[in-house]
């Protein structure tokens, strides 16, 4: 028996447990989830040809398409991976469409679908699980995907006047075959700055590739982006994101020939509402 | 003893997450349900069904058939709209047995609009032999990331074939 009795045994012990809870680090959970509501203006414009170069006659009727989107998007901590990156259920509430931003406006299929988003405490998206049940019409995750990035994004740290690149990539995954990798180079500048928030501006280009075995399709993406976003400083937390963003969806159908694009013009922004979603 | 606790509490507290999730890394979040998921929740209601064929039975009338039900599980998880849509029963009181059943199924709330799904009741001698699966009416996925709506014409178009 040590001269310490039971405690002698126990007091290594506790502190080989104590060590053991400092490992993870603590992860800075929110009292709520953060809520952000968005207005988008989008519009579509479609061209594409058949194996002959021929205009595609059944795309006459989508070659211009308008619409008004207007929602709700809240983000909650679900847990921690092993290689330190974080996963975040993002779920959207109510959201609505319209053709003319006076309505009438209705019901979209995205309302109440989730996702899981992994990344980093950085902004870094690694994986949306559950994508498949945003993609397709009429849901059309795939084609909103930005609005992951539109709630997170990557904000480099400047001071007042500085400015400095950032890439943010975001992958959107229907299955392992159906799949589109996407990247925003772009320079920030820190605008203004104080103890409370930061507003700084971006600038850059869109760049993406995926794929599509079972429509035997290959994309390319191309496109410019810009934008301002606020931050709290007392939590690094997303007040408001305006943005203007520009992007080509080139998609070659290698079964029939048929050569699509589609440039997809999103303007509107995301501002955290004082509504908190529940936990 | 109560350091000792204290320190457990900590491990606990920071390893799982202050929401007390215990997700590995490859589970899934239950933001969906999955085929093989309610598969599983079917296989544990199914007893419920049973009295129909032991009603069945009582009543001497020993049936070997099959009564392929369909169903919706709301996005709360319950139940509703059962229907009959084949059966080779040829008894009305069982079949309408199966489908008040089938109505009272509970499965999990869930993010996705209603399921339809059917599974088929297969029974031999009045004892229900479990069916190995369940059939989950899919939402088709055919032309993406495009915003274009789903139009046969326009997928014969693109898709060709």
């Amino acid at each position: 028996m040590p001269p310490l009795g039971h405690l002698g045994y126990m007091l290594p012990m506790f502190f080989v447990l104590l060590a053991c809870a400092a490992t993870p680090a603590p992860v800075a959970v929110p009292e709520a989830p953060p809520v952000w509501r968005f207005e988008l203006a989008a519009d579509y414009q479609t061209e594409g040809v058949d194996a002959a170069g021929e205009p595609i006659a059944a795309l006459a009727a989508y070659t211009e398409q308008q619409e008004w989107l207007r929602g709700s998007i809240s983000r909650s901590y679900a847990r921690r991976y092993q290689d330190d990156s974080q996963g975040w259920v993002v779920r959207f509430g109510l959201v609505e469409s319209a053709p003319s931003a006076e309505g009438p406006w209705s019901r979209t299929e995205l309302s109440g679908k989730s996702v899981e988003l992994r990344g980093f405490d950085n902004g870094e998206v690694l994986a949306l699980r559950g994508a498949e049940h945003l993609a397709g019409a009429p849901r059309y995750g795939e084609v909103l995907d930005f609005v992951f990035v539109g709630i997170s994004p990557t904000v480099p740290d400047l001071k007042e006047g500085e400015s400095g690149w950032r890439r943010q990539n975001w992958p959107f995954l229907v299955a392992k075959q159906r799949r589109m990798h996407s990247t925003l180079h772009a320079e920030w500048t820190a605008l203004e700055r104080s103890p409370q928030r930061v507003v700084l501006g971006y600038q850059g280009k869109l760049e993406g590739r995926g794929l599509d075995t079972p429509a035997q399709a290959t994309m390319v993406l191309s496109g410019q982006a810009q934008g301002q976003v606020v931050m709290r400083v007392a939590d690094a937390s997303m007040e408001k994101h305006t943005l203007d963003w520009t992007r080509v969806m080139a998609v070659d159908y290698q079964g029939s020939g048929a050569k699509v694009s589609q440039r997809q013009h999103f303007v509107g922004s995301f501002q955290r509402s004082a509504q908190e979603a529940s936990p | 003893m109560t350091l000792l606790l204290l320190a457990f509490e900590l491990v606990f507290a920071q390893g799982l997450g202050t929401r007390g999730s215990v997700a590995t890394d490859a589970e899934e979040l239950e933001l969906y349900l999955s085929t093989p998921e309610i598969h599983a929740m079917m296989m544990e209601q199914i007893p419920r069904f049973e009295q129909c064929y032991a009603y069945s039975s009582a009543a001497g009338r020993v049936t070997v058939g099959e009564v392929f039900v369909n169903f919706t599980i709301a996005s709360d998880g319950k139940a509703q709209g059962a229907y009959i849509h084949a059966t080779k029963s040829g008894l009305e009181d069982l079949d309408a047995c199966l489908l008040d059943q089938a109505n009272t199924l509970e499965f999990r709330a869930h993010d996705e609009e209603p399921l339809e799904v059917g599974y088929p009741f297969v029974f031999m001698d009045a004892v229900m032999q479990p069916y190995p699966m369940i059939f989950v009416k899919e939402r088709p996925i055919e032309l993406l990331w495009l915003r274009l709506p789903a139009d046969p014409a326009l997928h014969q178009a693109l898709l060709g074939g």
